[in-house]
This record gives structure tokens, C-alpha cells and sequence, in this order.
């Protein structure tokens, strides 16, 4: 096997959230946000990160970009360890790997116009290229994700969110990245635009041989783009499978209660199903329960899982579960 | 078209998308509109023009000299015959010329005040909130002890030490203008700082200095411009109460401020010595006012 | 005898950039205990139809036309006589349950104030059935969680209390304005299996405006879908996510990834040799309220569209209990559950 566009070995986020004394000398309180996730991502595939909110699924997109320290394990991407790079290293690292940000409009500097903020990357990354290149590699991928070349000028208050999307697209597009970090790109759209972007990451995808790491909390969407699935709860993965057998054969308790509370638009479907109502809220991360941490919310939990940490074991070549109760 | 999308059947009468608009319209451009449909702010603009034209140039069309007095003419009323059209004061200097002449002073000091804001406050917000962590703590400790200090005390003590002068007051109003003015504006980095615009920059590899100048600073542009309009009046006024209690300009020189207290205290005798000067003050502090109200309508019409 | 008539609601904004019609001639019935969902994507005036049966417009805003709440024209009440009415028989929920809650006051004393204001109950009568309220909406420890503030709750809770207080004065109609999409999925399936039991408890009708269809699958009787402040089609449940009868009906559902079919490899690999799996879209834009075709608002996205249809469509019976806005005739329109053209 080839050695993986991405790889993500024990991954570790953390963030400082006060102090756990009153003095500023006692320890700082840790927030574990990510608590040591590994990964695969080879090129031209996508990887669907889903979860809820709090599940730690943006801080980890985030770390990958540098947007977040990492804090333990490691990164690798083209074979050359994330963790630890000074600014110079990450900018030379920005030019195959880039972002596209969940709100379109928020991510696109109101007083720019939409050609100069598709340009950014471009400038940032090849200082000297000429400014008619620069322009003719704007309008080239701006027809690409379907924008006309006469609102190179406009700004990004007179567009829709659709559109503002695809101009995040654009920009992410321009460097010509060997791996993208979707941190929920149609979350924010309407129904009948979030089709088209879906379709448009798909076909560049295909076109480029991109490789698209896909986070999201709508767990259909997932399904539509990606080729394998990390599920996460409270900064651990739960389970991690190719998409068609995670979908088809759930085995974590918890994959299986996010997949039954997916409303699915059929009211015969709907309206005869079992939904496995999980109690309760998720704990919260700066304090998170013993052993495994869904065990507060899971309906197969007994005493041996407050204890135990349940290690991440595989059940098929590619399908991994961590959960004491499955294949036990 | 995009290749993603079904093909529509084409419709006669239906405005192709491909002939719209080329030009966008910026974020100033629309502000421009709004703040030209504000009628109190475009009324309260073209007033203030004329007044400082006024200020700059009226005192040519007058005979008389600001520091000339003519102990003929004390008290004088308004008399458009002795060319006196504000009347004289307790010298019998011109009162039109010495109000033109307080104006200039006044207005003088509220713009420097404004600039200095606007340079050190700018700057100093930017740097501390963008930079973040223990320079943003030493800068804004530092901030701090400068606003707690007694200024008026610091004032006095400099007046009775070197002796009435403008240029103290000139350093008093620049040393107290510039801290709130550094405060909002580190406010609004620190929230830029998280927008996502501003990651995406750091995504694409543009550098910090860039990113200061391309993304951060035009955006707190406009909130810069708003406080620094509000600014103005406000150091128009803290002159006039240096002045007003004698610790303002030097005589013969004046300001809006000396002029009130002067005709404070001629006021049963001599009226117009209150009446003209403070007209003017409050007409310009009205305006200010009314322009930085609309400039921040037109700049940010979601606030409202 | 049915709870709600609406007919004929008109919904006008002035703005600075001229007048801007929000909903247009919307009409529909709703029985006691019966649910309606109203499913539109931005700017298809489905919050302004709830806020307009509130009477909670903004003020620049008019509605007109008549929603008759049990034999009453809401319009045409005095300030004073629907508020007697809001809160007690007609309650809302909002996206953002923080739009109910005062920060401020502890959960318990906002329960029981909306009884002691509206019910007239003694303080104590109001705490024993606040508590059977929060019981009801599954919040364990009921009684020692009326001491709390809203903010010592998670937002799926908060959700909850919200309900809670909407359904305190027992009201027989409750709007829910997207009460579950700023909630997770699996906090989600609890809200929208308690609104459904709580439905079945207190004969409360309700009307779910949504975004998402398979929200409304699951929980309600009949479907309006709107766009640009009109009603495309309008219908029971089954019909029209069974059998839509307009083509922006039909786009938007196809328009959804869905978990009940196959992953898009799957489909490349098993369907059609050639045939990308991809999902079928409606082109173009949102509609802009201020710049609409004179003609049916849908045209300038519409796959089946004609020149009839630069002429407004009415909204007719094509079958009973269906109601639909459309020129095309349903055989004419694009089946897009037929395979795609090998391209």
C-alpha cells in the first residue's frame, strides 16, 4: 500500500479553560478537546467526520490546518509531521492544503471584492507571479465552481450564500491543493443550494483528485460524499469504517442512536421506525465520565465500562469499534 | 454555466443573468448613499463647512484686528455701521474677529485631538488586540494608570509650572483623547481576530503584517472614522472648560471657551459677548454630533 | 370543526428599497390536534406566516386577509384581546428557546408566573404544576431544577423548558418556528418524540415550520411548501412526499442526500454503468423578494417551465384535499425518479 495523503496517529487538541485552583500557579483546567484520534486519508478520497456538536470534529479540522495547536501525538501530510511547524513551514504546508469554512459569508472579508479574495491564496503563496496570471487563474476557477468572470468585481454582501460558498471554494481551489478540510460546508445553505455544492465538491474531487476531509454533523450528506467515516463522541473516535459498511451495519451503540434519530424524508419510514432516544446531554469535555465516554448515555453500559478504556479493535480488515460490548 | 446544473429550457422574457452589472458596490459606496439620505447629518455637514470656512477666512472681510482695542467702544452693541457686527467686548476688541479666532483654536485643538486619537489610538488598539497575550496585558495595564490619572491635577501643575501656553493644552487633549479611542478599537480587532475571514487568511499563508493591513485595519476603518467625528466635540468641549476656568489660552489669543467665560461675566451688560461665541460652540457641537450619529447609521445599519 | 382558517394572508414589508411581499395569498385549514408542517427555504415567508398569526409582525409590516382562530378574526383583535389569547391558547416556540427565556429569572419563577398572570393560579398551585409541566417534558429532578437559571441548562433542556412553558396553559394551537434546528440529531428525535406525544396528551394542534422535510415526515398530518412567499403545494403528508405534484416539490426532495439510499459509489457501481451518482439540484438562486417575475416566482429555477408560466399560476384542487400552483399539467413534468440519460 501507498503511504496516505494524511496521517493522523493519536491526535491530541487541548485547551487551557482557567485554572483548576484559584491561585495562578495551580494547574490550568484541561480542556480535552480531541483526546487521540487516528486516521487515514489516502489521495483523491474523502473522510467523513461526523458527530455532534461538542464532539471535538471542528478542533480537529482546525488543528490539521494550524488554525489549533496540536497538542500530543501526530500529523503526518506528504510524509512530513504537522505537529510542531514554525509559521514558515506552515505557510510552504498551505499551498497543498487548504479550508473551506462553514458560514460563506462570515469567511469572506466584507470589503473585498470577489476577485481579489480568490487571488489571496495566490499572492500569498506565489509572490511573484504576474497580476494578468494571477487574474486569469482567478477567472479559471471561478467558471470552474460556476461563477460568472463579470463578478469579478463585486463584493460579497451582493451574493447569495450559494454563491458565497462557491467563492470559498474558489479560493480554497486556487493553489491547486492536494487535500481540502471541509469544516461543514452546506450546514449553513438551503436545501436546494447545498445540492449544488455538494455536487460541485464531488465533481472537482473527481476532476482533480482531491482528497477532502469532510466534517459535518448531517450524517445523509456524509454518506452521499464520503468513502470511509470516523464517528467521534466527546473527542474520542466511537467507530470507523468504510461508508457503505458503517452505514449498513452500525456496530457502535452510539452510531446506531445517531443513525436512528436521521429523519428521513418518507412519513411511512418515519413514522414506523424505532428511534433509539438517547438520554440525557452529552457530559461535558473539561470533566468527561471514567472509562468510555459514552457509557453515561449508552443503553448496553454496565460497571465494566466505567473502568475500562475501550480501545479502538477492529472487527473487519477496515471496520474498528470502540466499544467493550461489540465483538466481546 | 456550470456543468453541475440541469440545463433550463430557455424562456423568452426572462432577464439573462450573464448581462448584469459589472461593478460591485462596495461597503463605502453604500455607506455613502445611506449617510447622503440622512438628512440631519447632510444638513449638519454643509453647516459645518460653512462655519469653518467662516472661521478660516471671515476675519478678512473685517476692518478690525483681533488684539486692537479701542477703549472708545467698550461693550458695544452689534452695529453694522461701525462695521462692530458682534459687537465689541470689555477692551473694545471686535467681537466678529475674536470669535472667528476662537473657532479656529477650538476647532484647531478638537481635530488635533481627533488625529492624535485616531494615529496613537489606532495603533496602539491594533497592535495590543491583534498581538494578544502578555504585550496585550502590559499595554493595557499600562493604558489604564494614563486613565486614572488626576489630568486636570497634571493640568494645573503644568500651567502654574511653564506658564499659560498652547501647546500644553495641546499635549493635555492629545494625552487624554487617544485612550478610548485605543480601547474601542482593540475591542474590534480582538473580534475581527476570530472572524472567519481572518482564518481563512492565515489558511491561505498571507502574513501577519499583511494580514493587519489587508484585512483588520479597513475594516475598523469605519468605526475609527465614527469615534473620531464623536471625538472631536468632545475635545472642543474640554478645552473650553480649561479655558472657561482660566487655564486655557493665552490673552490675547482666544478660543470659543475664553470667549463664555468673558461674556459670562459681562453678561448683564453686554449680551451678545455670551450669545455670539456660544452660538457658534454649539452650533459645531451640535453638527458633530449629528454627523458622527449619521456616519454610524450609514456604516453600520444593522446597529440601529 | 376546524381550529384555524387562514385565508387569503397577505404578509407587506415597507422598506427602504420598496415594498417587499413576504407571503401572498396563503390559505389552509387546520383541525383540532391535527398537525401542519410549513417547509421553505430562505425567504419563503414561512416565519413571517407564523409571526403574522401571532400578530408579532415587525413594525413596518401589515398583514391582511383573515385567520379565523376559532370563529375569531386574530387581525382584526385589539392589542389587549390577543394578547389574552397568546401564551394562553395560542403558544410559539422559537429556533432560539433563549428568545423565551429571561436569563435573569430562575426557570421556576417564569413557569409560574405565566400561570399566575394567565390562569390566575395561586403561587403554590402554580409550582405543583410547573413541576408536573417539566415532568412531562422529561426533566428528571423536576422540582429541585426549578431553582435553576436557563443558562445552567444545555440547549436540547432549554428546549424543553420552552416547551414546557408553551404547553403550561394547556394552549390548543402551538407554532413551533424550526424548534429543533439548532439542536443535534439525536437531541432532535427526543424534542420531536416529545412534541408528538404531548400532541396526542393535550389534543394540541400544532403547526411545525421547518426547513427540513424529514422533520416534517415524521410528525406532521398535512405539508404546505412555499416559496418566495407563496404556496406551491399543499397536501397531506403522504401524497406529497409520496406522489409531489410541483416541480419545486419534487426538486427539493430530490434534492436531499438520504440515509434510506444507497451511498453514491454503491449506486455507480451497482445502477447504470456511466451514470455519476450524483444529487439532483435546483439551479439558480434563492428568490430575491424584491426583484421576483411577474409570472410564477419559481420560473427562473424551474425545469418545466413554459410560456404559460410568465403568467402567475393559481393555486387550484387537482385532487381532493390537494391543492397545487403549477401551469404544467403533472404528466408533462420531469420524473426525476426515472434514470438519468446516459450523458
Amino acid at each position: 500500500m501507498t503511504t496516505p495523503l494524511l496521517d493522523v496517529r493519536d491526535l491530541k487538541v487541548q485547551f487551557n479553560v482557567g485554572r483548576t485552583g484559584l491561585m495562578p500557579w495551580s494547574p490550568p483546567r484541561l480542556l480535552r478537546a480531541v483526546d487521540g484520534v487516528s486516521f487515514t486519508v489516502n489521495a483523491g478520497e474523502t473522510l467523513g467526520i461526523v458527530g455532534e456538536s461538542g464532539c471535538g470534529k471542528s478542533s480537529l479540522a482546525r488543528a490539521l490546518i494550524g488554525l489549533n495547536p496540536i497538542a500530543g501525538g501526530d500529523a503526518l501530510f506528504l510524509g512530513r509531521s504537522l505537529a510542531g511547524l514554525s509559521k514558515s513551514q506552515w505557510h510552504d504546508m498551505r499551498a497543498d492544503m487548504q479550508m473551506i469554512f462553514q458560514d460563506p459569508l462570515s469567511s469572506l472579508d466584507p470589503r473585498m471584492t470577489i476577485g481579489n479574495i480568490i487571488a489571496e491564496p495566490l499572492q500569498a503563496q506565489r509572490p511573484g507571479m504576474a497580476r494578468a496570471e494571477v487574474k486569469a487563474q482567478v477567472e479559471q476557477v471561478m467558471q470552474r465552481v460556476g461563477l460568472l468572470s463579470n463578478v469579478i468585481n463585486r463584493y460579497p454582501h451582493e451574493f447569495s450564500g450559494g454563491q458565497c460558498q462557491r467563492v470559498g471554494i474558489a479560493r480554497a481551489l486556487v493553489v491547486k491543493p492536494k487535500l481540502i478540510i471541509c469544516d461543514e460546508p452546506v450546514s449553513a445553505l438551503d436545501v436546494s443550494i447545498q445540492a449544488q455544492v455538494i455536487n460541485l465538491l464531488m465533481d472537482l474531487q473527481r476532476s482533480d483528485g482531491l482528497a477532502l476531509v469532510f466534517i459535518a454533523h448531517d450524517l445523509a450528506v456524509v454518506k452521499h460524499i464520503a468513502d470511509k467515516v470516523v464517528v467521534m463522541y466527546l473527542g474520542r473516535t466511537m467507530e470507523t469504517a468504510p461508508t457503505n459498511a458503517l452505514f449498513d451495519a452500525p456496530q457502535h451503540p452510539y452510531t446506531r442512536a445517531l443513525l436512528s434519530a436521521v429523519p428521513v424524508p418518507d412519513p411511512d419510514i418515519e413514522r414506523n421506525k424505532v428511534i433509539q432516544i438517547l438520554d440525557g446531554d452529552i457530559p461535558s469535555p473539561i470533566n468527561p465520565p471514567s472509562g468510555c465516554v459514552f457509557r453515561t448515555r449508552c443503553p448496553l453500559a454496565d460497571v465494566a465500562c466505567g473502568e475500562t478504556v475501550p480501545t479502538l479493535d477492529a472487527i473487519a480488515t477496515t471496520h474498528q469499534v470502540a466499544c467493550l460490548k461489540v465483538g466481546a | 454555466m456550470n456543468a453541475s446544473l440541469p440545463a433550463l429550457p430557455p424562456l423568452v422574457g426572462l432577464d439573462d443573468d450573464a448581462n448584469t452589472s459589472i461593478a460591485g458596490r462596495s461597503l463605502w459606496v453604500d455607506a455613502r448613499r445611506r449617510f447622503l439620505r440622512n438628512r440631519a447629518a447632510l444638513v449638519s455637514l454643509c453647516v459645518l463647512v460653512i462655519i469653518v470656512t467662516v472661521c478660516l477666512l471671515g476675519a478678512t472681510l473685517s476692518p478690525y484686528a483681533y488684539d486692537d482695542p479701542d477703549f472708545a467702544a467698550m461693550h458695544n452693541a452689534p452695529d453694522t455701521q461701525t462695521q462692530h457686527w458682534f459687537g465689541t467686548d470689555n477692551l473694545g476688541r471686535d467681537l466678529f474677529v475674536r470669535t472667528l479666532l476662537g473657532g479656529r483654536i477650538s476647532l484647531m485643538v478638537g481635530a488635533l485631538g481627533a488625529l492624535v486619537a485616531v494615529l496613537i489610538g489606532t495603533l496602539y488598539g491594533a497592535t495590543a488586540g491583534f498581538v494578544g497575550g502578555k504585550l496585550d496585558s502590559v499595554m493595557m495595564r499600562f493604558l489604564e494608570i494614563l486613565a486614572s490619572f488626576p489630568i486636570m491635577f497634571l493640568v494645573i501643575l503644568l500651567m502654574t509650572l511653564f506658564g499659560r501656553d498652547l501647546w500644553l493644552i495641546f499635549i493635555a487633549i492629545g494625552a487624554v483623547s487617544w485612550l478610548d479611542m485605543a480601547r474601542i478599537v482593540r475591542g474590534q480587532t480582538l473580534s475581527l481576530k476570530r472572524k472567519e475571514f481572518v482564518e481563512a487568511a492565515h489558511v491561505a499563508g498571507v502574513s501577519t503584517a499583511r494580514i493587519i493591513v489587508r484585512h483588520i485595519v479597513p475594516n475598523v476603518l469605519g468605526l475609527v472614522a465614527v469615534y473620531a467625528t464623536l471625538l472631536v466635540p468632545s475635545m472642543i468641549l474640554f478645552e473650553s472648560f480649561l479655558s472657561y476656568l482660566g487655564l486655557g489660552v493665552q490673552e490675547p489669543t482666544t478660543s470659543w471657551g475664553a470667549l463664555l467665560e468673558q461674556g459670562a461675566k459681562s453678561i448683564e451688560v453686554a449680551m451678545w459677548e455670551l450669545i455670539f461665541p456660544a452660538g457658534f460652540l454649539v452650533t459645531t457641537l451640535f453638527c458633530f454630533n449629528f454627523i458622527g450619529d449619521g456616519l454610524r447609521d450609514a456604516l453600520d445599519p444593522k446597529d440601529r | 370543526m376546524n381550529l384555524l382558517e387562514v385565508s387569503n394572508l397577505n404578509v407587506r414589508f415597507q422598506t427602504p428599497e420598496g415594498e417587499v411581499a413576504a407571503v401572498s395569498d396563503l390559505s389552509f385549514t387546520l383541525a383540532s390536534g391535527a398537525s401542519i408542517g410549513i417547509v421553505g427555504e430562505s425567504g419563503s415567508g414561512k416565519t413571517q406566516t407564523a409571526y403574522a398569526l401571532m400578530g408579532l409582525l415587525a413594525k413596518n409590516g401589515r398583514a391582511s386577509g383573515e385567520v379565523r382562530y376559532d370563529g375569531v378574526n386574530l387581525l382584526t383583535l385589539s392589542e389587549a384581546e390577543l394578547n389574552r389569547r397568546r401564551g394562553a391558547e395560542i403558544a410559539m416556540i422559537y429556533q432560539d428557546p433563549m428568545t423565551s427565556l429571561n436569563p435573569y429569572l430562575t426557570v421556576g419563577d417564569q413557569l409560574t408566573e405565566v400561570l399566575q398572570f394567565h390562569k390566575a393560579m395561586d403561587k403554590r398551585a402554580a409550582f405543583a404544576e410547573s413541576v408536573r409541566m417539566l415532568d412531562a417534558v422529561r426533566i428528571a429532578d423536576a422540582n429541585k431544577r426549578m431553582g435553576l437559571y436557563p443558562h445552567e441548562f444545555s440547549g436540547g433542556m432549554r428546549q424543553r423548558v420552552v416547551i414546557a412553558m408553551a404547553l403550561l396553559c394547556r394552549p390548543k394551537l402551538l407554532i413551533a418556528d424550526e424548534p429543533t434546528t439548532a439542536l443535534d440529531v439525536t437531541v432532535q428525535a427526543q424534542i420531536l418524540a416529545l412534541l408528538q406525544d404531548l400532541r396526542r396528551e393535550f389534543s394540541t394542534s400544532i403547526i411545525l415550520i421547518t426547513h427540513d422535510l424529514g422533520v416534517v415526515a415524521g410528525v406532521c398530518d398535512s405539508v404546505l411548501v412555499m416559496y418566495a412567499g407563496r404556496v406551491m403545494e399543499y397536501g397531506d403528508a403522504q401524497s406529497v412526499f409520496h406522489d409531489a405534484a410541483h416541480p419545486y416539490t419534487r426538486g427539493l426532495l430530490h434534492a436531499l442526500p438520504r440515509l434510506d439510499r444507497a451511498h453514491a459509489d454503491a449506486a455507480t457501481t451497482g445502477g447504470t454503468t456511466g451514470v455519476t451518482a450524483r444529487l439532483n439540484t435546483i439551479p439558480g438562486n434563492p428568490p430575491n423578494l424584491l426583484e421576483l417575475p411577474s409570472g410564477c416566482p419559481f420560473v427562473p429555477r424551474c425545469i418545466d417551465r413554459n410560456s404559460a408560466c410568465l403568467s402567475p399560476p393559481k393555486l387550484e384542487n387537482f385532487a381532493p384535499g390537494r391543492q397545487r400552483a403549477c401551469h404544467r399539467l403533472i404528466d408533462e413534468l420531469t420524473d426525476l425518479d426515472a434514470p438519468l440519460g446516459v450523458g
